[in-house]
């Protein structure tokens, strides 16, 4: 893991590095006073214990006292994640968190200089607000945000992008790093949904102003006076408010979503004895850090969490993430629920590939314990993964536990997903996969369970001599 | 109220004709509607004050009326 690196650098204010237990934001002297003056302030110490805003310390000014840098230090969010690792009811939470900071800094003068997901990390399912530097002294007499714009391109525009299209945020994040611009999603637009609101204020309006407009960048509007510049700011913030109701992503059922109420009375059965035996697990572990693979509606992320342990839980669809994050954050377990596929993880991207790490630059050495729990029969026969690379890579994940689930040809599933190419997998079996563990692992126990050709392992990894 | 406006500003648009070769900022669309959006709030907060300050005086002089 790439540790001391330069983690954020595009705001000309500061620079973020990254230590193993702190981030230092380092501040360049003419923001220094600005900065320090917002942290005592009573509205920011308010947002501070409110856990919205990253715990600030000041750790005194490099240099001369005149034109001194200053060095702050914050809370390391233990593990980070990025809005296409969110699904959109995340991005949801993190946009109503700068809009309610954007709001609330307002009557006390100050302002959010620009407005994007990234200034967002997540405490478990609770959003955080990271970018202190975000935070500026207002123009009283200014009437405009200067934010507006990114607001829509990176919040509003993605969450209706998934309402009213299905295309999830990692389909935009990916592949743009400052979010949609109207004039492109005008286009994915049918007619009609571009005449109704919220997508005539939010898409069409601003899409036919630019093709209108003759090239300059609008200047500010004449300064007025602050108390019908704030009156303006408010009502535009109502607005936002308003678009960002409109664009709440629904709750919706997925592939997957409905799979934990389908089984039948043997499968119960069996799912039954399988919480069990994760639950006993659980409790014989240290299970400080746990990584839920394939983690469906959270059912085994909240098993753990209540045993007192940190999950991240990881799945690919979209929609069963969304669940998960709404039950984390409804009961307020620590879960970080992320939209990542093991099989195919997020990369590293941004500047020079160094600007947001992949998932298996931040994962390995942070979780002591792994679940892996009916999802090796998908890597194995939907992705052709060899069993020896899973192996492989669940040793990357864990520092110490496994629990995984062998499923074998005879499962239902299984054979669902093999559609008669039963011959590649023929030499698959319960030898077979404890063979390809025994290297790296200790099976500690195992326990068959009642549905066909299921069976649950505890394995803990080898000291290598 | 609103609706009326924004048939105005769609036909304000049709009005102006459409430069299609310049540069154009990102976000520069988005913006100019936040002016505009502006103004009708500033408009708002115009008429607000207008009418508080009617009352105010209303109420002056009925105050002055009833002594």
């Amino acid at each position: 893991m790439t540790e001391n690196a330069v983690r954020s650098f595009r705001d000309p204010a500061g620079q973020v590095v990254l230590l193993a237990d702190k981030a230092i934001r380092i501040v360049r002297p003419e923001f220094a006073d600005g900065i320090t003056t917002f942290l005592n302030s009573p509205v920011a110490r308010q947002l501070i214990e409110s856990g919205r805003l990253i715990q600030t310390r000041p750790t005194g000014n490099q240099g001369a006292a005149a034109s001194s840098t200053l060095v702050l230090e914050h809370d390391r969010v233990a593990f980070p994640s990025y809005p296409y690792e969110w699904p959109s009811e995340m991005l949801h939470a993190a946009a109503c968190l700068t809009l309610d900071l954007a709001e609330e800094l307002l009557p006390h003068g100050y302002g959010l200089k620009d407005a994007t997901p990234y200034n967002v990390l997540f405490r478990g399912p609770s959003p955080v607000f990271v970018d202190v530097l975000s935070v500026e002294d207002r123009v009283p007499s200014d009437p405009i945000w200067n934010a507006y714009a990114q607001f829509g391109r990176t919040f509003l525009l993605p969450l209706a992008a998934y309402r009213y299209l299905g295309i999830s945020p990692a389909e935009i994040f990916l592949t743009r790093r400052d979010g949609i611009e109207p004039t492109e999603m005008y286009r994915w637009l049918p007619s009609l949904r571009r005449l109704r609101p919220p997508l005539l204020g939010l898409v069409s309006l601003p899409t036919w102003l630019s093709s209108r407009a003759n090239g300059a960048p609008p200047k500010n509007a004449a300064h007025l006076d602050p108390r019908r510049a704030g009156f303006i700011l408010g009502f535009l913030f109502k607005r936002l408010r308003k678009a960002l109701a409109r664009v709440k992503p629904s709750k919706q059922r997925g592939l997957w979503s409905h799979y934990m109420q389908s089984l039948s009375h043997y499968e119960g059965e069996s799912f039954r004895q399988k919480e069990e035996f994760v639950s006993e697990t659980l409790r014989g572990l240290p299970a400080r850090r746990v990584l839920d693979v394939g983690c469906n509606t959270g059912h085994f992320s909240i098993l753990a969490a209540r045993h007192g342990a940190s999950v991240v839980g990881i799945d690919y669809n979209p929609v069963v993430v969304g669940e998960t994050w709404r039950r984390a954050s409804q009961e307020g377990l620590d879960i970080l629920p992320l939209v990542v596929d093991l099989t195919r993880p997020t990369p590293s991207i941004g500047w020079r590939n160094r600007e947001c790490l992949s998932f298996l630059e931040r994962a390995p050495g942070f979780f002591d314990t792994a679940l892996m729990l009916a999802v090796v029969h998908h890597m194995l026969v939907t992705e052709r993964i060899p069993l020896s690379e899973i192996v492989d890579l669940a040793t990357e994940l864990t520092t110490d536990a496994l629990v995984i689930e062998y499923i074998g040809p005879d499962d239902p599933m299984f054979k669902l997903l093999l559609r008669g190419r039963d011959r590649l997998y023929s030499w698959y079996g319960p030898e077979a996969f404890q063979q390809a563990f025994v290297d790296k692992f200790e099976i500690v126990k195992s326990q068959p369970l009642p549905a066909a050709d299921r069976c649950l392992y505890l394995m803990r990894k080898k000291v290598p001599q | 109220m609103s609706s009326r406006v924004l048939l105005l500003i769609l036909w304000m648009l049709l009005a102006v004709p459409s430069s299609a070769h310049a540069y154009v900022d990102p976000g520069t669309g988005a913006m100019l509607w936040q002016l505009i959006l502006a103004m009708v709030a500033g408009a708002l907060f115009f008429i607000r004050e207008i009418r508080a300050r009617l009352f105010a005086a209303l109420r002056f002089v009925a105050r002055r009326n009833r002594k």
